[in-house]
Parts: C-alpha cells; sequence; structure tokens
C-alpha cells in the first residue's frame, strides 16, 4: 500500500479496517457521511461517488452554514498543465466538468449566506473552443461570490494560456452596491478580466480590502492606485498582466509589500509616498531597479532601515549592479546587509529585498553576509564594491552555494579569499562556509 | 435546576447496555440533547441514552469533562481534541460520530468527521474500499460508467493495482 503523507501514518495505522471486513462507514447515516465528505476537495468528494452504489449519490453537498468553501485546492490549478495533443479534448471535458462541480456545489449552498471565505481554483486548461454563445460561468461565480454579506477572502483563480479562453467579465460587475465590499479583507483574482475603470470601482467599493491580489488580467492598461482609492490595502500583487503600459502608486499610507512578476518592461512606473513599504518581491529588472535605486525617496521606512536582506541573480550583463549599490547608498543607517544570490535560471526572482528593521543612527552596515555565491565574475564585483562601501565593516560572511561540488567549492572558496582578504581590516571577522 | 444551590449539579447517564455514569452538568450540557432535557426539566433522574453503548458513553464523557475544562482558548481546545482523537481506531471513530449526531455535539462531531476524512485525502477508490471494508456492489458496467463520467477526479491521487 502506499501512503502519501507521512503525517498521515499513525491516523493510517491507527483506523485499519482490515481485519474484521465490516463496513462500519458505509452504514452512517447521510448527514455523518456528508459532514465526513464535505472536509474533502470537491474532487475527492466526487471520487467517493465509485465506492459503491451507497456512496453514489452523496458529493457533493456542502452545509449552508459552511463558513468555508474551497472548490479544487489550489495545487490541482496546475495539474492539467503538461497535458498535449489527444488530452486537448479531455482537458475540455476536465474544465466543464470542474464547472459544473463548482456549480453544483453553490446550488447544495442554498446561498451560503454564512461563508467567510470562498476559493475557487479551476485548473489549468488549454481549451480555446469554449465558443463565445456559451455563458461564462464566472459570472455566476462572482454573483455568488459578491452576494455574501460575511465573505472576508475571496480567491477566484482560472487559467488558460489562451487569451482567448479567458472569463473576461464586464467591468460593471463591480458598480454595484454589493454586500461583500463591506466585508471583504482579501482578494485574489487570477485570469479574471476587468478593466482599469473595473479595478478603480473595485476598490474604491471594497472599503475594508487589506490584501489585493491580479494574475492574469489582459485588460488593465493604465493602473492607477492611491490611498484615496485604497485606504486600508497594505499588500498589492501584480503578476502576469502584460497589457499594463503605465502604473502609478501614490500616497499609499498604510501599504506594507508588493509584489511584480512577469511585467511588461515597457511599463512606466510611479511610485510616490508609501511610507510604510518594508518588502518588495519582483523579478522585473526595471521595477527592481526603479524602487531600489530610489528606495528612501519612495519610503520614508526605508531611510532609516538597518537590516536589509536581498535576493538576486546576476545571470545577465544587462543587469547593472550598480543599481543595488544605489540603493545601499540610500539606506543611510544600514547595520545589517545581507545579500543571496541566487540560482541562475532565467525564471527566477530577480530581486528579493526585504527591510527587516528600521531606526538607528549608524552609518555603515557593520555585517554584510553573501551567501548563494559561485564566485561568478558579477558577484564578486558586486560583494567587492558592497564590501568597500562598509567602512564600518566588524563582520563579513560569505556562503558558497551548495549547489558546487567538493572541488569547485574549494576554488571558489579560495577565490572569495583571494578577493575579499586584501580588502579587510584585521579587526574585521571574515567568515568562509 | 439547581444550579443555584452552590454545588455541582450531576447528572446520571445510562448506556444502551445499562451502565452509570455520574458527569457534571455543566459538562454534559456540551451535548444539546441533554440540555435539552435539562432544560425542560426532565433530568431529575437517571437519562437513558438509547442509542450510546457504554464502551462509547465513557469515551464522549472523557470528551466532555476534557473540553469543558479547557477556558475559552479555541487553540488549546483544538489541540486538545487532536489529541483526544489520535489514539481511536475507526471503529471507535465510527461509533463516536454516530453518538455525538445522537447527542447533538457539533465540535465532536466536526472533529471526528474530518479525522476520518483525513484518512481518506488522496487516497484511490481501490485504497478507501479496502481501509473501511467497503464492498464494491457496482457491475463492472456501472462502475465504469461512473468512473468514465467523473474521470477527471482520478488524477492526482495515488494509483494501486485495483483503482
Amino acid at each position: 500500500e502506499k501512503i502519501v503523507a507521512g503525517s498521515n501514518c499513525n491516523i493510517i495505522n491507527n483506523i485499519d479496517n482490515d481485519d474484521d471486513g465490516v463496513d462500519k462507514i458505509s452504514q452512517l447515516p447521510d448527514d455523518i457521511l456528508v459532514s465526513i465528505i464535505s472536509r474533502l476537495t470537491v474532487a475527492e468528494a466526487v471520487c467517493t461517488s465509485v465506492l459503491s452504489t451507497r456512496w453514489l449519490h452523496h458529493p457533493p453537498r456542502f452545509s449552508p452554514t459552511s463558513k468555508q468553501l474551497q472548490a479544487f485546492k489550489d495545487q490541482e490549478e496546475e495539474r492539467g498543465r503538461n497535458k498535449k495533443g489527444d488530452d486537448r479534448v479531455f482537458e475540455e471535458e476536465v474544465v466543464r466538468n470542474c464547472a459544473s462541480i463548482i456549480d453544483r456545489t453553490l446550488d447544495s449552498l442554498k446561498g451560503g449566506a454564512a461563508l467567510e471565505e470562498i476559493r475557487l481554483y479551476l485548473p489549468w486548461f488549454q481549451i480555446n473552443t469554449w465558443s463565445d454563445d456559451e455563458t461564462w460561468p464566472i459570472e455566476r461565480w462572482l454573483d455568488f461570490t459578491f452576494s455574501k454579506k460575511f465573505v472576508r477572502t475571496v480567491h477566484l483563480h482560472l487559467n488558460s494560456v489562451h487569451a482567448s479562453a479567458r472569463f473576461p467579465i464586464p467591468p460593471c460587475i463591480f458598480e454595484r452596491n454589493l454586500p461583500a465590499f463591506e466585508s471583504l479583507k482579501e482578494l485574489s483574482l487570477q485570469g479574471v478580466d476587468f478593466d482599469d475603470e473595473g479595478l478603480r470601482l473595485l476598490l474604491s467599493n471594497s472599503v475594508a480590502l487589506e490584501r489585493l491580489s491580479i494574475s492574469r488580467n489582459d485588460a488593465l492598461s493604465d493602473v492607477r492606485i492611491s490611498g484615496d482609492l485604497a485606504p486600508k490595502l497594505k499588500h498589492l500583487s501584480i503578476s502576469t498582466c502584460w497589457s499594463i503600459k503605465t502604473m502609478e502608486i501614490r500616497d499609499m499610507t498604510n501599504l506594507e509589500s508588493m509584489r511584480f512578476d512577469e511585467f511588461p518592461h515597457y511599463c512606466l512606473l510611479v511610485i510616490e509616498n508609501v511610507p510604510r513599504l518594508v518588502e518588495l518581491d519582483t523579478n522585473c529588472v526595471e521595477i527592481g531597479t526603479e524602487i531600489l535605486s530610489r528606495g528612501n525617496i519612495i519610503s520614508e521606512k526605508l531611510a532609516k532601515v538597518k537590516h536589509v536582506e536581498l535576493e538576486c541573480h546576476l545571470f545577465r550583463k544587462t543587469i547593472d549592479f550598480q543599481e543595488l549599490v544605489r540603493f545601499i547608498d540610500a539606506c543611510p543607517c544600514l547595520q545589517r546587509l545581507e545579500i543571496k544570490f541566487t540560482a541562475t535560471s532565467f525564471h527566477e526572482r530577480y530581486y528579493r529585498m526585504k527591510v527587516v528593521n528600521k531606526a538607528s543612527n549608524d552609518d555603515h552596515p557593520k555585517t554584510v553576509k553573501l551567501s548563494g555565491l559561485e564566485a561568478s565574475p558579477n558577484e564578486v564585483e558586486l560583494g567587492v564594491l558592497v564590501v568597500g562601501k562598509a567602512t564600518a565593516l566588524e563582520e563579513l560572511i560569505v556562503e558558497i552555494s551548495p549547489d558546487k561540488s567538493y572541488t569547485s567549492r574549494e576554488r571558489t572558496i579560495a577565490r572569495v579569499r583571494k578577493e575579499f582578504q586584501p580588502m579587510l581590516q584585521d579587526s574585521v571577522n571574515f567568515i568562509v562556509v | 435546576m439547581a444550579a443555584e444551590t452552590g454545588t455541582p449539579t450531576t447528572l446520571t447517564l445510562k448506556s444502551n447496555d445499562d451502565e452509570l455514569f455520574s458527569v457534571a452538568e455543566s459538562a454534559a450540557i456540551l451535548s444539546v440533547t441533554i440540555r435539552n432535557m435539562v432544560e425542560d426539566g426532565c433530568a431529575g433522574g437517571v437519562i437513558p441514552l438509547d442509542n450510546v453503548d457504554g464502551k462509547t458513553l465513557a469515551s464522549v464523557i472523557t470528551y466532555m469533562n476534557g473540553i469543558s475544562a479547557i477556558p475559552a482558548d479555541e487553540e488549546k481546545k483544538k489541540s486538545y481534541r487532536d489529541k483526544f482523537l489520535s489514539d481511536k481506531d475507526f471503529e471507535t471513530l465510527a461509533d463516536m460520530v454516530l453518538a455525538a449526531n445522537y447527542l447533538n455535539m457539533s465540535c465532536l462531531m466536526d472533529a471526528v468527521s474530518a479525522k476520518i476524512a483525513q484518512v481518506m485525502e488522496k487516497k484511490s477508490v481501490g485504497w478507501v474500499r479496502r481501509k473501511f471494508g467497503i464492498e464494491n456492489d457496482y457491475t463492472p458496467e456501472e462502475e465504469a460508467a461512473v468512473k468514465e463520467e467523473h474521470k477527471w477526479t482520478f488524477e492526482g491521487v495515488e494509483t494501486d493495482d485495483d483503482n
């Protein structure tokens, strides 16, 4: 027998009915079976109908008093991603099936007025044959979701590689005064198209919104988000929206983190007055550079930061790591700097910046830590620049990339020592790991 | 009700195999069924619980006492429930979920349902059938038809020979 999760081993050993052969579970009354089934994912729940005729008519049913609804796990989103050729037809069937299961699940909730969390993840698919005259199920799902008065968390993730199979919705969906706007704190929309006006309406209506994530939206072009529009927003993530031409983020006094992935490089970015920003996550060179080089202008907090963690990879020659140095210069109170060099895959994130602490009056970094080093010329050059600037340095820690084989590790260590040792004063604690 | 006397009121519960159990009223009223009886004033003598056997009732009372001793802290209650259920075999869990249903104890019912569902997560049909001793009463044609209808759901579960 195969056992999936190690953590389940104990339970499995205890709950073992192999000996006596009595089918106790099927004898449980209907409402108990439903109570058990409703805790599975929708796909798993449907699967139980194959067990025996006793189970056929149960799935999927959720109680009208449920507070949480999750249709398909988020990892199921991706499971069709590697399909090819003949599987395409199957793909389409899968998506239609999933959509109808979600519809039936919503039916069984009988309104689901108590719902606080709604997560609908439609698996990844590659169909492009969904004809125009068919109704997009997404409209009903959005209507359902936004009609709930207590809902705090909404995830609607729909996926397709083909733009033609997107689920476009008219921008007016957010125009009405929908009950969910009062309570909604976290919203994540993926593959749901709405335009600039739609975003404006969404933000101005969602008065409690703290976390917004938008992905795979092709209709956004000029994104403008300001403190007037979304005063409570703390976390903003925008990724894979290839039509965005300009993006302005202004006067967001509560914004703490931003994430921009897979962004068009020609996008004009304006970021002003985000005093609380402490976390940036992006794989877009232009955005990373823009924010890093103007760090202390953008955020008051950055001017007082004393501990910075950076992740980057210096893969392409075009990357001007001088910008990183400028950023470090722009943090006058820095005491501890950690740079982690990540694997040199194109798809790796370029920068990941985490500002850990604030407020100090010291002038120069006392500790510099460089990890994941492969001692490529770019890495060494950046390292030397950073260390050269750290005139008050007390400790330098260098961690060599674990991917290296033993002999090349030895070479890398030797190279690191050769490059850095001459620059360091005797009092500096130099550690190579 | 005698709650005003100052001493904790004790109820006597009788299982369907005639075992008697004493339990503090404050703990017993976790069961909505028992609470209703208490409120209706029918809890004076012995409360017969016709659908619960002595072994299961003993377990349920242990749970009632344990959980009612924990102040309003959902985290601690959850960890007590996890610990309480961790050493129970499926037989016991099935009896307990039936008892919880009969006694109308939603917190126990939820916890046991979740525990049973946890065993089924990501498992193949064949695996679940064997584990719970479920007899496959489909004809091969019927089973093929049901599987065909829902074949997409079988991706991502563990496969085995008789799936």
